[in-house]
């Protein structure tokens, strides 16, 4: 090889490894993103994850947004059916968040008005849609926002799971959508059952 | 005796009239929140007639607008998306129920009140229109 092609080779590969450096460093936030440590909106006051599952001894997350008339007021209408019949203090070690799926037409305080309507102990949480990316994709649910010639203008098609987090931040089996209400009590005595047999 | 034979006569004659239509049974609409502008309306549409019909308007003095859609659930993703029409076949029910087809109904005009009664006009593809009475419950 004469100089020039040496010159060109060198240039390329400097260009490559510029080009790998440069990617790395912008994926930088996604791979250091820590969905326990992110700011969560919730009108009142801005929380975090980790806070909650220090203070309880579940954490449950369900994502959805106010324009969906069907899907979230039957799971947020099941999940008050299911605290109603939980013992008060089973009740209070679980923490319940509704994430909307839509800031761009969800205010905040809508949240709240929504949430107490099924049940007063839901925590209302408003993300950007920038964050929401991340939060989801973490947890494996997925939402996607569809335009429809329809009066709604669009829609937001959605994983409808309720995440289920262990006291120690651990996946556990989620709540599908459907279950009844005996299924998801059940689920839920269980893994007070477990943690007590811990202690 | 002629009576009770006047009376069978009419039963007999109002049930073939019921027959020749469409029949909507357990109209109901959910509740939501006061501040939602948006719900849904369930029931179940017997087809007594001889031909399919379909389902094509809704009218109502309660809300702004009235659309059909449809939900499905695919790979525990919920998908809603909006019809033209729904069917019902010759002597078939079409439910119209949660996690499935249903009336969306959009701009109410004040927030809806459990127990209250609405009045709905289902328009159908063969030039019937059915008159409800469909009540706010919650689900």
């Amino acid at each position: 090889m004469n100089v020039k092609e040496i010159t060109k080779n060198s240039l390329s590969v400097i260009a490559l490894m510029a080009l790998l450096v440069i990617s790395y460093l912008m994926n930088k936030k996604e791979r250091e993103f820590n969905p326990f440590l992110l700011k969560l909106n919730t009108g009142n006051e801005v929380i975090t994850l980790k806070e909650l599952k220090d203070k309880h001894k579940v954490v449950l997350l369900y994502f959805g947004f106010l324009s969906c008339p069907d899907v979230c007021p039957t799971t947020l209408g099941t999940m008050a059916s299911v605290f109603k019949d939980l013992p008060k203090e089973r009740r209070d070690q679980i923490a319940f968040v509704f994430v909307d799926l839509d800031p761009e037409r969800d205010k905040v305080e809508d949240l709240k008005t929504y949430t107490s309507f099924f049940d007063s102990k839901t925590i209302p949480v408003s993300l950007t849609l920038k964050e929401l990316d991340l939060f989801t994709r973490y947890f494996g649910i997925v939402f996607m926002k569809v335009p429809l010639k329809s009066e709604m203008g669009y829609t937001v098609d959605h994983s409808t799971d309720i995440i289920v987090l262990s006291s120690e931040g651990k996946l556990l089996e989620p709540i599908h959508h459907g279950s009844p209400k005996v299924v998801i009590l059940s689920q839920l005595n269980k893994i007070f059952e477990e943690s007590n047999k811990k202690l | 005796m002629k009576t009770i034979l006047s009376f069978f006569l009419l039963a007999f004659s109002l049930n073939l009239f019921a027959a020749g239509k469409i029949k909507i049974e357990n109209p109901k609409i959910r509740l939501t929140p006061p501040n939602t502008p948006m719900t849904a309306i369930f029931m179940n549409m017997t087809n007594h007639t001889d031909k399919d019909v379909k389902l094509v308007d809704v009218k109502g003095d309660f809300a702004g607008k009235f659309e059909l859609h449809n939900m499905e659930m695919t790979n525990g993703k919920m998908v809603m998306r909006k019809v033209e029409s729904i069917e019902v076949k010759q002597h078939e029910t079409t439910e119209l129920k949660s996690g499935g087809l249903h009336i969306m109904v959009f701009k109410l005009k004040n927030p809806l009140k459990e127990g209250a009664v609405h009045k709905i006009s289902l328009i159908f593809d063969n030039k019937t229109t059915v008159a409800v009475d469909a009540k706010v419950e919650k689900m």
